[in-house]
């Protein structure tokens, strides 16, 4: 039936453009306003997966309260009352007991390596600027394992920060902000300290705002003299063989320690519900449009059939069978779903291939300068799917309809 | 093909109405039948019931010996595509295709309209339409979609013709040219052929005439 099917396309020629522009537009929007959202939500996942960690194990920050100092010192006193109650903070951001947690990661399998790095608040001097950074130290071969944060160094090398003491990697933003160069001298101070001077060996750029212009990195022996702290260790940062992982991995190490285990699901978890609400948005978008266009599939189908009673009658007298009426109105609405479709992926990936080339304001939010488009193939091949689907359902109800039409009927009604 | 209807009863609609009071009658293979009446005698309904493409109330419909009850769905449409060819007062063709397309439908069924095409511009010279393969029905008179609709219901050879009101919609000249078409295709190639007209002129070319009053028949004049 295929064969007729085409025909009745070709006979009603503006009917079949319409429609087939419908399924167009609509597969083709859900093609590049995925490859737009899925290439940011990419890129920001694998800045949070492979520029971090998947599972960070972080110093607790424990306030004293005052029901633990009652209940530790005064348990046998019941009417102790405060003049001014209990406050303060216990210890500073320190994890206890590293060799335990060392012991417990190499042990465990799905561990594929983890670094130990200590992150102190710092305020940097260059000249007349004073800015409050967030220093990271870091074990340069450790830190290598777990993320991939030599691709994010654009300037000078990774490597350097491994030679020699009184090193640092900047964020360029953060460089151009004090207005200093590579290779100049600033002064790092952790709040009471005395400053120690540290040389700029390099800039990174992870595209992501608050970091580029936030962030120093030097090595850990350096942050943990800065702070007077020589073994002081406040985050241990751990990949894992399967990210997947990552929340089953987390739960376990926490049950080990007080402290808080973080897997990166739970680090960016506000950034996570927004693709949420990206993806319902996206979705609903092409559901309607999708829709719109079933509708027009069913109506233009509905039509068909009923100006088409008279053939059906005669094609049935011939010896058709119920089957092959339905087929050839089913068919006709699958045809213009899957050439819409089609049409519509070309279209969507055409979209795409030109938003690739657009440059977005160079070094903020998005990494390259360009937009980045996802042309992930599951986007492909979900777009037709929803656009055939969508056909083969609306002409499903038009064309059973035509297969159940008993010719004797209509021969009955038409004379 | 030999016809047989035994006690055909057909009725319409709620409250049922019958249409037909038990009609049984025999067709020998090979018989050119005229079937008469007034409208709403029930010929039309009648001929539809020996035709398959309706179904009676009682009583059953014989071809060829086999009861047309005791056959599947499929074997149904089987047997009208092949061994049965219907021709129309309103020829019913397919606006969107060319003559030689409609003529090849019935063969489009079961993939033989390639193997077919030659026999259908043959019949397309036979009936002095060679001209026309191409053209779409709007594109021909009345009295040439009605031999296209013909040359439809011949493509396979049938081995039963059933014609309702063929010359209906047309002129005498016209009318004469199909019903000389019909009584050759019947007399050279055997096909049985049971025709309905209004035309006293059409049915006196068939050698048996029943003529039906009322859902019953009151006259088989020529009957074996």
């Amino acid at each position: 039936m295929t064969f007729l099917a085409i025909r009745y396309l070709l006979a009603r020629k503006r009917q079949t453009i319409l429609t087939l522009l419908g399924i167009t537009m609509g597969t083709a929007g859900y093609v590049s306003i995925s490859g737009i959202m899925l290439g940011f939500q990419d890129y920001l996942l694998d800045q949070f997966i492979n520029n971090d960690c998947h599972i960070r194990i972080k110093a607790r920050d424990e306030p004293v309260t005052e029901k633990e100092v009652r209940e530790l010192l005064y348990s046998d006193n019941p009417d102790l009352h405060w003049v001014t109650p209990p406050s303060g903070r216990r210890g500073e951001e320190n994890i206890e007991n590293v060799p335990g947690w060392r012991e417990r990661l190499q042990a465990d399998p799905r561990v594929d390596s983890y670094a130990l790095q200590l992150q102190i608040p710092a305020l940097i001097h260059f000249q007349k600027s004073n800015l409050a950074v967030r220093l990271i130290g870091i074990n340069p071969e450790d830190q290598l394992r777990v993320s991939s944060i030599e691709s994010s160094v654009v300037k000078g090398s990774y490597r350097d920060l491994s030679r020699g003491a009184g090193q640092i990697l900047i964020g360029d933003s953060l460089l151009s902000k004090i207005g200093a160069r590579i290779g100049d001298r600033v002064l790092l101070s952790s709040g009471s300290t005395d400053s120690m001077p540290f040389k700029i060996v390099g800039t990174t750029h992870f595209g992501i705002k608050t970091v580029d212009e936030g962030v120093v990195y030097a090595k850990l022996q350096d942050a943990q003299s800065l702070a007077r702290a020589p073994s002081r260790i406040s985050d241990i940062i751990v990949r894992l063989n399967e990210v997947a992982l990552s929340k089953t991995v987390a739960d376990d190490l926490s049950r080990h320690g007080q402290e808080l285990v973080q897997s990166w699901e739970d680090a960016n978890e506000s950034t996570l519900s927004v693709f949420k609400t990206q993806d319902i948005v996206r979705y609903s978008m092409t559901f309607a449009i999708l829709i719109v266009s079933g509708f027009g599939i069913f109506n233009v189908l509905s039509m068909t059939v009923s100006q088409k009673r008279r053939e059906i009658a005669i094609l049935r007298s011939i010896g058709y069978e119920p089957r092959d009426i339905t087929e050839l109105f089913l068919f006709q609405g699958t045809l213009l779903g899957i050439a819409g479709g089609a049409l519509g992926l070309l279209i969507g990936f055409g979209v795409c291939l030109m938003l690739s080339h657009v440059e977005v304001s160079p070094g903020r939010m998005i990494g390259s300068g360009r937009m980045m488009i996802s042309f992930a193939p599951r986007i492909y091949t979900l777009g037709f799917t929803i656009a055939f689907l969508s056909s083969a359902l609306s002409s499903w109800l038009p064309a059973r309809g035509a297969g159940k039409l008993h010719p004797m009927e209509i021969m009955r009604s038409e004379a | 093909m030999k016809v047989q209807g035994i006690e055909l009863v057909k009725s319409f609609g709620n409250p049922p109405q019958e249409v037909l009071h038990g009609i049984s009658l025999e067709i020998q293979k090979g018989e050119f039948v005229a079937l008469t009446g007034r409208s709403g005698s029930g010929k039309s309904t009648l001929l539809y019931l020996l035709s398959t493409l309706d179904s009676p109330t009682r009583g059953e419909v014989f071809l060829d010996g086999v009861s047309s009850s005791f056959m599947t769905p499929s074997e149904v449409h089987a047997l009208r595509n092949q061994k049965m060819g219907f021709v129309f007062q309103f020829h019913y063709l397919l606006p969107d295709l060319t003559s030689l397309e409609n003529i090849l439908l019935p063969a489009r069924k079961t993939g033989q309209d390639g193997p077919l095409q030659g026999r259908a511009l043959e019949l397309l010279r036979a009936f002095g339409l060679e001209d026309k393969a191409g053209r779409r029905p709007s594109e021909l008179s009345g009295g040439e979609q009605q031999r296209i609709a013909i040359a439809r219901a011949l493509i396979l050879k049938p081995s039963l013709i059933f014609a309702d009101e063929p010359t209906g919609n047309l002129d005498t000249s016209n009318g004469q040219l199909v019903m000389d078409l019909l009584k050759k295709i019947n007399q050279e190639e055997g096909s049985t052929l049971i025709l309905i007209t209004h035309d006293q002129e059409f049915a006196k070319e068939a050698p048996r005439r029943i003529h039906l009053v009322d859902g019953r028949i009151e006259a088989d004049p020529g009957s074996a």
